[in-house]
């Protein structure tokens, strides 16, 4: 079951501020879904080789060619950033202490 | 003779294109028409979001030109479509319904969007969902409560409510939407239309605002199982910029007609029992049964997949995990929401997530960060992964046996807004994409108790789409549905 | 923190007793970035020092329903890399997130390899203090660098030129015991790299980089000591004096009767110390976990053999068989296949020469001297160098056989470099032609013996080198142009008949 310090750990790890009045909330949430999940410790998955792809395809590459995005898409890109500064991305810093 | 109104929306898409063609509807009268239709029924049940009108009658009016000046003009030019919000439009927003994108703007166009410009398919407007797809309600949306178009009070079903209730509705005649666990499928089967995920790798996931990238598939919404296949046909095929991306080319020459070639065996795995179905369902799946029986040419069989018991488990976990991962982009730095409390760089991130992100997608995001912590890792994911092989291996083996599986969509009927669904809803739509597989949802009948419609769902085995349409064509016939009957919206 | 390293290195003499009783265990994580046109998962220029933003797309600043595509080239670098390091190939490869929140990391979670990389269990050979030194190579993967943080006052910029470039890391046992030997690791990794061509190691531009666990115990301990990471290490001399610190503070922590830390500390070059990173670092969990998007890798052997059968020469053996084979000595040897194009060059100059016997050896000179002078001052490259092996041969020979001498062999060269022409053009041109006429010189020597009489008399009373004193005087009589060989012989022969006479 999940408690409060590892919760905290898991809203850390997610960037996701939680206020004290839903802390609650959310545990309360997240244990319904490990308890509901807990039904796969069950199956025995000895030898058995786990799934990260459905298909039997290999090798899906390309060749070393550059092509650069248009003017236009970057213009888009860049109208879309939060606060920008010359060319550059603008950000509050890392740590501020 | 010329087409009106009704007509026009009564009217199959390919029969419109050919209408067109001959000169008896202008695509601008069509557009106009759907243009009209979608503002006045919007207003109750608000499935759209964005519409584009001028772009979409300045295309029609290009496309009028042409067949005036008699240049050839590709099948389905002119034929209005809904587009699910997650999908990119270059130089539209794309808000996924989520507050973090509400001032985004896409810089580029999905693969599928590229597919329909190409052929002129006109993108009319944009349609409601669950933030980030997130949800079975079209509820979690930041913009509006959707509704379902047969009863107002009730929900239309999700993620890809919008789509759903447009096309149900007659507010575009096909809509797309995307299926990570029965969106596509589960509100057809609310709305009483045809919803259809093929299998993973058919239709490119490029320019697709990702959820769980290895359930995640387009799928479409139709009136009709024709209909759905003269757009299938034009979406599914191989593209570079989707690593997983299949080059089988399965769907060239997909001719329903051709179906009674063969006898069809139609598996029944004995574990759906094991579910808390509706009593009408379940009434309404074995009267489905014995039709098909009743045709001859069909065979029911009963099939064992024990796994089916822990496809709602293995769903959550590895969803979420992909989830949580997906969503990590979404931080405030490079676009969408940013907020300005807190002192330091990650009072950005974890702000500008907590004030942007719902309550449904953050509970996601934790479930999935916890299940890939180090010390879950192993107990949870790395066992659903294997799960997921188990059942995967139970379904080939099923398949040996029978041509499709054979269930209701869902497990229960509608709840009226705010309330819940049952956990375990969308059970049956879920298995095709945790093993990657075609799947179709198919209006059946409209039931006593709600007066909603209810659809029947065929699974296929992988890449057997063609098979699969045309079974579900079979069953359109013989569902006798009444597929040009319309909600009446006042 | 100035003065901290002023009292420590004023205590390293003290402490250098204890340094006896402690061992260094060393390990090495080497990021180095793939040689290629484009980025790893999209198609976006990896050239450096560009616009900031302007090599990015959809793909490297991860805008919703972009997916990576990945760079052939890029699994082939890290292929080709591994075989030449004697590793082992995963040839069932694959993928996965590693993930954590930074702003130069646009999707929040680096694809990388984990479980399975390319390359494992391979091998790297030095020689260190005259003997051959074996440094096990655990791995070697495939991954996306970031993007770049400028950090000002009040705020940070951000360029994601870099983001998405891919990277090889590669990961060594802790088997290095010094600086020094880390060092040599280092650069015989880059020449065999460089060599490869599959990646470029520039320093300046950040294209080598480097982690590095150190720890130390007592000589007969049987278990590691605590094991302290230095990161943000972009040079190997920066290596060498952060493992110098880290290795004196470490002893003086023990020596105080203090115990190491297993912590992260981060490099300083201007302070030139190392620091202790954040203890937030426990918060870490990469929760890593197999990229969905990208396809599992099957290499097949044909496209393994290919990339072995493109592998060139590497510096170690080069070296050696230039040893054999031009009787050179190690120091040359090192130096002219320090990089694969010098050694070309060499190699081809060598083959163009008509000797065999003395040319290998005044090439290398010619051109660890003056070749590489000229092309440092104008920074050219060697396979740019406007006098060509051919060429440089040829002037070699012409001093071989006597024609020139290699005073004016030196002004040729000078020409020779400013127009690219040939020496024998040159030559003639210049009127540079060697004065091998006997009368000439006879007349010459004549005029200048008598010139230089108090050195023709210590010649004939047995100082030989006196003679050199009246070839000065030939040499310079005739601007160079003279055959010093015969103006030797002719000198001789004019005293001995004049000590017949007396």
């Amino acid at each position: 079951m999940i408690k409060k310090c590892e919760f905290n750990n898991i809203a850390f790890l997610s960037r996701i501020y939680v206020n004290e009045q839903e802390v609650n909330k959310y545990i309360t949430d997240l244990n319904k879904m490990v308890t509901a999940v807990n039904i796969l410790q069950e199956v025995n998955t000895d030898n058995v080789i786990p799934t990260t792809h459905m298909t039997s395809m290999r090798n899906i590459w390309r060749q070393d060619t550059v092509k650069s995005s248009t003017n236009s898409v970057k213009k888009i890109l860049f109208n879309n950033a939060p606060e920008a500064e010359n060319c550059f991305y603008k950000i509050r810093k890392v740590l501020n202490i | 003779m010329v087409l009106k109104m009704n007509n026009i929306i009564n009217t199959s898409i390919k029969n419109l294109y050919l209408n067109m063609n001959f000169g008896n509807v202008k695509s601008v009268d069509i557009i106009n028409t759907y243009i009209t239709h979608i503002k006045q029924l919007n207003l109750k049940l608000k499935a759209f979001v964005y519409l584009n009108e001028t772009a979409s009658i300045h295309l029609a009016e290009q496309i009028d030109k042409k067949i005036q000046n008699g240049e050839h003009i590709e099948l389905l030019a002119g034929i209005p479509i809904g587009i699910k919000d997650n999908i990119m439009i270059q130089n539209e927003p794309m808000t996924s319904a989520s507050k973090y994108l509400l001032n985004y703007i896409a810089p580029y166009n999905a693969t599928v969007i590229n597919k329909l410009k190409k052929i002129n398919i006109i993108c009319i407007g944009r349609t409601n969902m669950d933030e980030f797809a997130m949800g079975c309600t079209t509820e979690t949306s930041i913009y509006q409560q959707t509704v379902n178009p047969w009863n107002f009070e009730y929900i239309p079903g999700g993620s890809s409510g919008g789509s759903a209730v447009a096309v149900s509705a007659g507010m575009v005649p096909i809509a797309l939407g995307t299926d990570t666990g029965g969106s596509v499928r589960q509100p057809a089967s609310f709305c009483g239309i045809v919803g259809y995920k093929p299998s993973y790798g058919l239709i490119s996931r490029y320019g697709i605002c990702a959820l769980a990238s290895s359930f995640d598939q387009i799928g479409i919404f139709a009136k009709s199982i024709q209909d759905t296949v003269s757009l299938a046909s034009h979406l599914i095929g191989y593209d570079h910029r989707d690593p997983t991306s299949e080059k089988i080319n399965c769907f060239k020459e997909c001719n329903l007609s051709t179906y009674n070639r063969k006898n069809f065996i139609i598996g029944i795995p004995k574990q759906i029992m094991n579910f808390n179905i509706d009593k009408e369902i379940l009434q309404l799946f074995n009267e489905a049964i014995n039709k098909m029986e009743n045709i001859g040419k069909l065979k029911i069989i009963e099939i064992n997949v024990p796994a089916y018991k822990y496809v709602s488990a293995l769903y959550k976990v590895i969803m979420c995990a992909e989830v949580s991962s997906n969503i990590a982009t979404f931080d405030g730095i490079r676009y969408g929401y940013r907020s300005h409390k807190g002192f330091d760089l990650n009072d950005v991130y974890s702000y500008s997530r907590a004030e942007s992100l719902g309550y449904e997608v953050k509970k996601r995001i934790m479930f999935g960060t916890y299940v890939l912590s180090a010390q879950n890792y192993q107990k949870y994911y790395y066992q659903a992964q294997k799960v997921r092989t188990i059942l995967i291996e139970q379904l080939q083996d099923a398949y040996k046996k029978c041509d499709f599986i054979f269930s209701p969509a869902v497990l229960q009927m509608p709840v009226k807004l705010g309330e819940m669904l049952s956990d375990e809803c969308d059970i049956f739509l879920i298995v095709a994409n945790l093993a990657g597989l075609p799947g179709i949802t198919v209006p059946y009948a409209f039931t006593k108790y709600l007066g909603l419609p209810i659809g029947m769902h065929f699974m296929g085995s992988r890449f057997s789409d063609i098979q699969l349409l045309q079974m579900a064509y079979i069953f359109e016939q013989l569902s006798g549905f009444n597929a040009s009957k319309y909600p009446d919206i006042k | 923190m100035l003065v901290n390293i002023l009292i420590l290195n004023n205590k390293i003499n003290k402490v250098n007793n204890e340094m006896e009783k402690y061992e260094t265990m060393i390990g090495l994580e080497v990021h180095m970035q793939i040689n290629t046109k484009s980025k790893i998962f999209c198609e976006c220029s990896t050239d450096f020092g560009c616009q900031p933003n302007s090599n990015t797309c959809v793909i490297c600043t991860s805008q919703p329903g972009a997916l990576p595509l990945l760079n052939k080239q890029a699994i082939e670098a890290v292929v080709k890399t591994g075989l030449a390091l004697n590793c082992k190939i995963n040839v069932a490869s694959n993928f996965s997130r590693k993930q954590y929140f930074y702003p130069d990391l646009p999707k929040n979670y680096q694809i990388t390899q984990f479980s399975l990389p390319l390359c494992y269990n391979g091998t790297l050979k030095f020689i260190y203090k005259d003997k051959e030194k074996i440094i096990n190579i655990q791995r070697i993967h495939l991954e996306e660098d970031a993007g770049k943080l400028i950090h000002k006052d009040n705020y940070s910029l951000l360029d994601l030129n870099r983001a998405g470039i891919g990277l090889m890391e590669l990961v060594t046992s802790p088997e290095l015991h010094s600086a020094e030997e880390s060092f040599i690791f280092l650069n015989t990794l880059k020449d065999i790299v460089e060599y490869l061509a599959t990646s470029q190691c520039n320093m300046e531009q950040g294209q080598m980089r480097c982690d590095v666990n150190i720890s130390i115990r007592q000589v007969n301990q049987q278990t590691l000591g605590t094991k302290v990471e230095i990161k943000n290490l972009n040079s190997i001399s920066a290596v060498q004096d952060a493992i110098n610190y880290e290795y004196a503070r470490q002893i003086k922590t023990l020596t105080d009767g203090g115990k190491v830390v297993q912590e992260t500390r981060a490099w300083d070059s201007k302070l030139n110390i190392t620091k202790s990173t954040r203890p937030k670092e426990n918060c870490l969990d990469y929760r890593y976990f197999t990229e969905p998007n990208l396809i599992p890798l099957n290499l097949n052997d044909t496209l393994i053999t290919k990339l072995y059968k493109e592998i060139p020469e590497l510096p170690y053996l080069r070296k050696q068989r230039f040893m054999v084979s031009y009787q050179l000595n190690a120091y040359d040897a090192s130096y002219l296949t320090s990089t694969k194009l010098l050694a070309d060059y060499y190699e081809k100059a060598v083959k163009f020469s008509k000797n065999n016997k003395i040319a290998p050896k005044l090439l290398a000179n010619w051109i660890a001297t003056e070749l590489i002078s000229k092309l440092n001052v104008s920074k050219l490259n060697i396979d740019k160098s406007p006098v060509t092996s051919e060429n440089l041969a040829k002037l070699i020979d012409l001093i071989i056989s006597g024609k020139i001498s290699g005073k004016i062999a030196k002004q040729i060269f000078v020409e020779m470099y400013k127009t690219s022409i040939d020496p024998v053009t040159l030559i003639n041109k210049m009127n540079m032609k060697q004065i091998s006429n006997e009368s000439i010189i006879i007349a010459l020597c004549n005029e200048s013996i008598k010139e230089n009489s108090k050195a023709a008399f210590e010649f004939q009373t047995g100082k030989v080198k006196a003679i050199d004193y009246i070839v000065g005087t030939v040499m310079k009589k005739s601007k160079g142009k003279a055959n010093p060989q015969l103006v030797v012989k002719i000198i001789k022969e004019l005293l001995k008949n004049s000590v017949n006479k007396i």
